[in-house]
């Protein structure tokens, strides 16, 4: 089948490791091994995530000069999905080459030089399709631009003389610099130059005839006739006839001076068997360098003469002979291979049927994912999906769907722009208790990602650096109520800003005085909104309305054994309004029963 | 009155090699002079063996300290110049080999005495297959070439014609050219990337030349004396080993004849092509054209030349495009010249084109019937009741 063969010159994903994106690569070479196995010599290509961020800054401003560069800029805006989406297709060329066993080959796709007038978005309407335009190279950590400019500037352009007036004089003086060899208008026939021809080889033929070296050379007529037909001999004959002026009788009488027959020997004639047979030699160790040729072996033969002989002598039989012989061994050079579609299951696939999770980092035993009770997909945020994959760091759980896992593994990124794209967008997810105002439990979360509970009862996440903060009551309930004051999000962004405590210890003592009131008004209100679950066993206060019935993920089977504190502490800011509604109403309740207490 | 044409040829120049794998072969010049001989075109123009440029030639454009270097650097002492090879380029794309500077002085000579003897008028049209290195800029070697024997010309036409039009049909800008008359309005560079039809295949050609000629004819009618200069670089011909184009002899012919017609002034000069054979039959057969000498498709008998394997105008798989694809292909043609700006100065790679495929195959053929359920007509209730009488069920109503 057409779609397994792959050929040098083909671009396509390469396999190195199961959970990064594939490779891209283009095929150079194809080598056999020694130990049988098709070993491919690729060009590498980049993905935006291979690259230093300064970097990918540097070519998005000259994207952005580009665009403005064009002349007819009819790009639509795009919107931010196909901009997110348009990243991942942008690859860069390098120059590099390395050597991929060919198994690893998964499939192939295609890279094209981004040219302005094409539409962008075109690309993104096609599958396994990439553009590049910029030149990375890894060593010298640099990006160049594939095309050339038009540089201005006197270094660069040429004086353009003025044109000569009337009567003024040029310096050249034609006559002493080329030499005429043939003039179009010359009182000669074509017929009778031919003939003059004809008689010019017969004259040859008969030099060799006379001359000893040659005859040895030549033995048969018919060589020597060959050999008087070369063309020295016949540029030598229309250049006697220009210089004797087209005159016939005069330019045969040359033809045949008083010493014997003319006789013009070209390079082939000249060399001599022992040199033939030393230059091929040297051909055979040096291959076409003739600079070293001459010098080693034939030094007392000119540069000119010995390439001269070369060509003439690529006519040769002998050399004809060569070629056979190597074009028989390059068969063994491959042009192209057959690669079976790899069919063995990713060691990131998530296997649901025997309950086992099997993660390349080895998260954990016993830990268990329920079908259909564990996380949505990362991107997509589907609950659906024939087969999930493992992505991420281990101990955040997350995964991919098949569609997305396919996304991820082609194009490097995730199919949705969403914020769990943590490795490419942040620079380095930290356990981020730090920055988090709030208790953390054992389960935090890596990355700045909502943290959903999976519903299994012991969480297989190792965090690096556990940390558990313990606020009071007061605290919690504070950033609840003056969170107009604190701006949780804002601050956030602005680590070394200090939060104004005093104005929220204020707003607090305010808001508890008539605490009273409100508490009454939440119990004779229930949460309509909010659809009820069961009552946890365990709970030693048991609320009216449950905190994590709002919410949309699964059981809370495990928080069943913790207080409510810890319990809502593990809900993200950006949950809908309703739920933080119910759960500041859950806090109003906490609040006043501890204190009854 | 007939035309003069002027053929410049140094009997050495295809003597020298550009070093071990190098896709640039001056042997080709000679395959050339060969063929040209042997069709008899020789004796139809006037042949010259041209003189060999000096440094201060070449420094009319080019930069002082670029030409010393040439002059001075050889294989042997290549080691004392690391940096200047770095400062100009040579030594990778561009190497040097023996006797660079004595090939950039014969081919450039030649098509310096081209330009004289236009401007002399000694001849009508002047030819020099040598020429064309259109890649050379002023203190830099790039693409194969080192010293730009165009603009060298073109600023000796320039001394007796107002302007001067460059047209380039080689696979590869022109850089060097455009960049040395960048600034300037007497020599017509960006003519050529609008030009785009002239890499068509054949069938385009002979469309669009005609909607060429009224732009270019415009633009004659401007000018009382116009020369142009033409580098038919045969890289865009099919099977190139650098190009990608499939162009066929004849198609590149084409463009050399419609040049021609114009009757003006017209320096003819070689460039890329890195097939030699096919370089050699094509140059061969543009310079009959020039002629308006008809050759015969076979190639005459020539006893060193047999590996020349392909009649004249043939190029094994070339020119064979389905129409469809040709109409598609005008926009992206365009786009693949922007593609292949400055390539030869790049690592020798193949540039991927685009795959259009415009046949739609999934709708029906509305000339056919179709299957038979389409056909039939619903059956009527009682199509198959005996009379009236038969009814199924009793009613009261009795017929």
């Amino acid at each position: 089948m057409a779609a397994n063969m792959y050929r040098v010159g083909d671009y396509v994903f390469f396999e190195n490791s199961s959970s990064n994106p594939y490779l891209i690569r283009r095929i150079e070479e194809l080598n056999k091994t020694a130990s049988g196995n098709v070993e491919a010599k690729v060009v590498c290509f980049y993905r935006r995530r291979d690259i230093s961020h300064s970097l990918i800054q540097l070519a998005d401003k000259h994207a952005k000069e580009l665009e403005e560069e064009k002349e007819n800029p009819t790009e639509t805006d795009l919107t931010e999905k196909q901009k997110h989406q348009l990243r991942h297709r942008e690859l860069f060329l390098s120059r590099q080459y390395e050597s991929l066993p060919a198994t690893h080959i998964r499939g192939k796709c295609s890279v094209a030089l981004l040219n302005e007038t094409e539409s962008v978005l075109s690309y993104l309407d096609k599958e396994d399709t990439f553009f590049y335009s910029l030149v990375y190279d890894p060593t010298q950590k640099t990006l160049l631009a594939d095309k050339g400019e038009i540089r201005v500037g006197p270094r660069f352009q040429a004086d353009v003389p003025e044109m000569l007036q009337e009567g003024e004089a040029d310096e050249r003086d034609q006559s002493k610099l080329e030499e005429k060899l043939w003039d179009p208008e010359c009182p000669l026939t074509n017929k009778q130059i031919d003939q003059f021809l004809v008689v010019a080889r017969a004259v040859g033929t008969f030099a060799r005839a006379l001359d000893c070296s040659s005859s040895v050379r030549q033995p048969s007529l018919h060589m020597s006739a060959a050999a008087a037909s070369r063309d020295i001999t016949l540029f030598h004959a229309m250049d006697t006839l220009h210089r004797h002026n087209y005159d016939l009788s005069s330019a045969l009488s040359v033809l045949v001076p008083a010493g014997g027959p003319v006789l013009c020997r070209d390079e082939m004639e000249e060399w001599s068997a022992s040199e033939a047979a030393m230059f091929e030699e040297a051909l055979e160790k040096y291959g076409k360098d003739f600079n070293d040729i001459r010098q080693d072996f034939l030094p007392w033969k000119s540069l000119t003469s010995i390439i001269e002989y070369y060509y003439m002598w690529k006519t040769t039989d002998r050399y004809v002979q060569q070629k056979r012989l190597k074009a028989a061994e390059a068969e063994s050079k491959l042009k192209q291979v057959y690669i079976p579609t790899y069919n063995k299951p990713n060691p990131n696939q998530i296997s649901v049927t025997n309950g086992k999770m099997a993660t390349v980092n080895g998260a954990g035993p016993g830990a268990f994912h329920a079908a259909g009770g564990g996380r949505a997909c990362e991107s997509c945020y589907t609950m659906q999906s024939a087969q999930w994959y493992s992505w991420g760091p281990p101990n955040m759980q997350c995964r991919l769907c098949v569609s997305c896992w396919m996304y991820w593994k082609k194009y490097g990124g995730l199919k949705m722009p969403s914020r769990a794209e943590a490795p490419e967008e942040r620079t380095s997810p930290s356990p981020a208790s730090n920055s988090r105002p709030r208790g953390h439990t054992a389960r935090q979360s890596n990355h700045m990602v909502p943290m959903r509970n999976s519903g299994s009862p012991k969480s297989s996440m190792k965090t690096k650096q556990a940390f558990l903060l313990q606020a009071t009551r007061l605290t919690k309930l504070a950033r609840h109520m003056c969170r107009d004051i604190i701006k949780l999000r804002r601050a956030a962004r602005r680590p070394f800003v200090p939060i104004n405590c005093g104005a929220i210890k204020a707003e607090c003592k305010r808001a508890s005085s008539c605490s009273s009131s409100v508490v009454s008004l939440a119990e004779s209100r229930p949460a309509s909104h909010a659809p009820r679950s069961h009552r946890t066993p365990g709970l030693q206060t048991p609320p009216p309305r449950r905190l994590l019935s709002s919410l949309p993920h699964g059981p809370h089977g495990m928080l069943g054994k913790r207080s409510y504190h810890h319990h809502s502490r593990a809900e993200p800011e950006r949950r809908s309004g309703t739920c933080e509604t119910s759960r500041r109403e859950m806090m109003w309740k906490n609040m006043f029963f501890s204190q009854q207490k | 009155m007939s035309i003069r044409t002027s053929y410049f040829y140094d009997p050495d120049v295809g003597n020298f090699h550009y070093g071990a794998g190098h896709p640039m072969k001056p042997h080709r010049l000679s395959l050339t002079h060969s063929l040209v001989l042997h069709y008899g075109l020789y004796k139809k123009m006037m042949v010259f063996k041209p003189y060999k440029a000096s440094q201060h030639d070449m420094c009319r454009f080019h930069s002082e300290d670029y030409i010393d270097f040439l002059q001075k650097v050889s294989p042997n002492n290549m080691q004392g110049f690391t940096k200047s090879l770095n400062t100009f380029n040579v030594g990778d794309d561009c190497p040097v080999f023996p006797g660079l500077f004595e090939f950039c002085s014969r081919y450039t000579g030649a098509s310096l005495q081209g330009a004289t003897q236009l401007n002399h008028k000694i001849c009508d049209i002047a030819i020099n297959w040598a020429g064309g290195l259109h890649h050379a800029k002023k203190f830099e070697a790039s693409g194969f070439c080192y010293v730009n024997d165009i603009v060298i010309s073109i600023l000796e036409l320039l001394k007796y014609h107002p302007r001067v039009l460059y047209i380039d049909i080689d696979i590869h800008h022109g850089d060097g050219v455009q960049e040395a008359f960048y600034l300037t309005d007497r020599v017509m560079t960006p003519v050529i990337k609008q030009v785009v039809d002239f890499y068509q295949p054949t069938c385009i050609v002979l469309q669009v030349s005609r909607r060429r000629r009224r732009r270019l004819s415009g633009a004659v009618g401007h000018c009382e004396s116009i020369a142009v200069c033409l580098q038919c670089g045969a890289d865009s011909l099919g099977c190139d080993r650098l190009g990608c184009f499939n162009l066929s002899i004849r198609g590149h012919g084409e463009c050399v004849e419609f040049v021609k017609s114009f009757k003006i002034p017209l320096l003819v000069l070689g460039g890329g092509g890195y097939t030699v054979r096919n370089v050699a039959r094509c140059w061969t057969y543009e310079t009959s054209l020039l002629l308006e000498e008809s050759i015969s498709d076979e190639l005459p008998y020539s006893g060193e030349k047999l590996y020349l394997l392909y009649t004249l105008k043939e190029i094994s798989g070339s020119g064979a495009i389905c129409w469809k694809y040709l109409e598609q292909i005008r926009q992206t043609v365009f786009e693949n010249l922007k593609m292949l700006n400055h390539a030869p100065s790049v690592q020798i790679h193949d540039v991927p084109s685009d795959m259009l495929n415009y046949e739609r195959t999934d709708d029906p053929d509305p000339d056919e019937r179709g299957a038979e359920e389409n056909y039939t007509r619903q059956e009527a209730a009682n199509e198959f009741y005996d009379g009236d009488h038969d009814n199924d069920k009793e009613s009261d109503v009795e017929i």
